[in-house]
């Protein structure tokens, strides 16, 4: 059994405007010790979709379908105060995309990080506050019984991420999320959290859920990933599988638009429009208004995720009965050439 | 230390602010149309006694030379004589003093609290009921006009129903119970407006806080919520509201001045109020700077109260 198994999750925003299906039948899973990325462009329902793991959207948004396994318990069926006592901070952490704004910018870091462990944890003040210290130091702060005692705008921004890391691992969760943990860094910096991140999961032994934009930075991270697209999963499939072969052609737009340090910009092929509104999605497939391989069958359902090779699924009907089995759009190049909203082109 | 040489500088910087309200508020009583002997002596008063007084207050030599004249004294420690009660303003102010003080400060202990309280309740239930109703009535409190609501509780809970006396003052080192009973309606109608206006400002500043990262942080390491609300977000938004608090002060002194005169209170308003009428230049320059000094204390306090709540300020 998997450490967390997410299975048709929905949550919507009741919105004047409509209502905003902002996650949309997402599943997936994280085995112990895994550390899954969650990847999709900013809107595509990230953030929220963590979120609702631990019961923290707020009205409007509710999360109205599915479940949350977490060690074969369904969390979407806690009470609040359940889910608050017994999983947030202490079995499921999350670190916060803007380190300086999570952090709480009126008491010192020492205070924050022991304050959690002396909510959750039967401890003395003092012991709290040593291990504290303790977590500071394994985070890599210098100085950490200096550092406890000052106060959020005193440390630079990646001490502050490393400070809510600690605050994360402070009750030795069994999973920790990390929301775009890495997006408001420097690149230096971001290269140090990322090893940091390495460090921690074996010294505490603890999976992860990395949400981020960048594929680049899954490849340090990730050992699956599961790519989002418009409140839903388009492909999901271990990491140096959906680099070698992805198979969902908005995966291997976002593989040709992504920018590395062997590519020039005129290279990247960027991915044509944006994303749909999430009140109005398309019907069927939804990254079908902006498929260079669309036909006509990719508007009248929700593509399944279709075994596509080992381990590894993606939800395009390319991949059905009645399709063709590859959009052969990775070789080919430029989207468009001869294959728009006709199907495959062999 | 720095916070130490910061107050004394700031202490400092008070002289020459003073030098510039006594100065505005000179040249302003001798601009006011109209003629204090005049009125000190009725309507047709003899040339000659008119004279022999205009004479024995300085009012013939020149206004430079009157300035001076007033300047050096304050410079003396006397902020002014009062002509029409031939008695220095400042006996006459500690005279009064008592029951302004008590009237402001029972009015601003209950002002303070229920604001902030209800503030804090309101942001909790940001758009459901309870926060409607507190809007409302915050608004409604705002709206009202100390004058008018001082009048409708004489004519409700006097004139009609007898439950309080209409005016007048007693000393709580007299008769405590008879001094409550007249302090209710003055205290009532000088602390509506100020709890109304702070619980508002306390309301937005906390629901702007409620939606920071922090409080979602908090919130997924499991603290409680009323932790949340009490804890991190109140001492964030206290913030904003330091300076209201401090400012609320000086809003009491003027309500005080027309609370005093519908509830016949012998305080420091009242006399500021009939020295007005009296064009007694003593009264209203004394009180003037006296009101001033208060402010700019009230002022140095609050800009020290950020410096200790607010970790990111520090003052060198």
């Amino acid at each position: 059994m998997a450490l967390l198994e997410v299975e048709d999750l929905r949550t919507y925003f009741y919105t004047e405007e409509g209502i905003v299906q902002a996650v949309d039948g997402v599943s997936f899973e994280v085995e112990r010790g895994e550390t899954l990325g969650l990847v999709g462009e900013s809107g595509a329902g990230k953030s929220v979709a963590v979120k609702s793991l631990l019961g923290l959207i707020r009205p409007p948004g509710h999360v109205v379908d599915g479940s949350v396994r977490f060690k074969g318990d369904d969390l979407t069926e806690y009470s609040e105060a359940q889910l608050r006592n017994q999983v947030r901070g202490t079995e499921i952490s999350v670190i916060f995309q803007d380190p300086m704004s999570a952090l709480n910018p009126v008491f010192t870091v020492g205070t924050q990080i022991s304050e959690i462990i002396e909510h959750h944890r039967d401890v003395t003040h003092e012991a709290a506050w040593s291990r504290a210290v303790e977590l500071l130091d394994d985070v890599g702060i210098p100085d950490p019984a200096e550092r406890a005692d000052q106060y959020p705008h005193e440390f630079s921004g990646g001490m502050q991420q490393r400070a809510l890391i600690a605050m994360a691992l402070s009750c030795e969760p069994d999973l920790i999320i990390a929301d775009e943990p890495t997006t408001a860094l420097d690149v230096t910096i971001q290269a140090q959290i990322l090893d940091l991140f390495d460090d921690i999961k074996t010294k505490y032994d603890t999976s992860m859920i990395y949400v981020t934009h960048d594929l680049g930075v899954v490849r340090e991270v990730c050992d699956r990933v599961s790519v989002m697209y418009l409140g839903e999963i388009a492909e999901s499939a271990p990491y140096e599988e959906l680099y070698r072969n992805p198979k969902h052609p908005y995966t291997q737009a976002l593989l040709r638009s992504t920018v590395s340090a062997d590519r020039r910009t005129e290279d990247l092929d960027p991915i044509e429009g944006s994303m749909p509104s999430a009140i109005h999605p398309p019907s069927g497939c939804r990254y079908r208004t902006r498929c260079p391989v669309a036909f006509e069958d990719c508007s009248r359902g929700e593509p399944p995720r279709f075994d596509v090779g080992p381990d590894h699924d993606a939800a395009c009907l390319h991949y059905g009965d009645g399709g063709d089995g590859d959009p052969k759009l990775h070789e080919t190049g430029r989207p468009g050439t001869g294959v728009g909203g006709t199907g495959g082109d062999r | 230390m720095s916070l130490y040489r910061y107050t004394i500088r700031r202490l400092l910087q008070i002289i020459p602010v003073l030098f510039g309200v006594f100065t505005l508020t000179f040249v302003m009583v001798h601009s006011m149309p109209g003629n204090p002997v005049r009125i000190l002596l009725g309507v047709s008063p003899s040339q000659q006694l008119a004279d022999e007084l205009i004479r024995q207050y300085g009012f013939d030599q020149p206004l430079w030379k009157q300035y001076l004249d007033y300047l050096w004294r304050l410079l003396q420690g006397n902020i002014g004589e009062s002509f029409t009660r031939n008695r220095p303003v400042m006996e006459l102010m500690l005279e009064r003093m008592g029951p302004t003080v008590v009237l402001m400060g029972v009015s601003y202990l209950i002002a303070l609290p229920t604001a902030l309280l209800l503030g804090v309740y309101a942001a909790a239930r940001h758009n459901r009921m309870g926060d409607h109703v507190s809007r409302f009535l915050g608004l409604a409190g705002l709206s009202t006009p100390n004058f008018w609501l001082g009048l409708m509780l004489i004519f409700l809970l006097s004139y009609e129903f007898s439950i309080f006396p209409a005016s007048g003052y007693v000393s709580p080192l007299e008769d405590p119970v008879a001094s409550a009973r007249h302090l209710v309606l003055p205290i009532l109608t000088l602390a509506t407006a100020q709890t109304a206006t702070l619980m508002r400002m306390t309301r937005s500043s906390m629901v702007e806080e409620l939606s920071q990262d922090y409080v979602e942080t908090a919130r997924a390491f499991g603290l409680p919520e009323r932790r949340i609300l009490l804890r991190h977000a109140f001492r964030n938004a206290l913030l904003p509201l330091i300076t209201i608090i401090g400012l609320q002060l000086s809003f009491l002194l003027d309500g005080s001045v027309v609370v005093e005169q519908i509830f016949a209170i012998p305080g420091m308003g009242r006399l500021g109020y009939n020295g007005l009428l009296d064009q007694d230049y003593g009264i209203i320059i004394g009180l003037n700077i006296f009101f001033a000094v208060l402010f700019l204390i009230g002022v140095l306090l609050t800009d020290l109260a950020y410096a200790y709540i607010d970790p990111r300020i520090r003052y060198d």
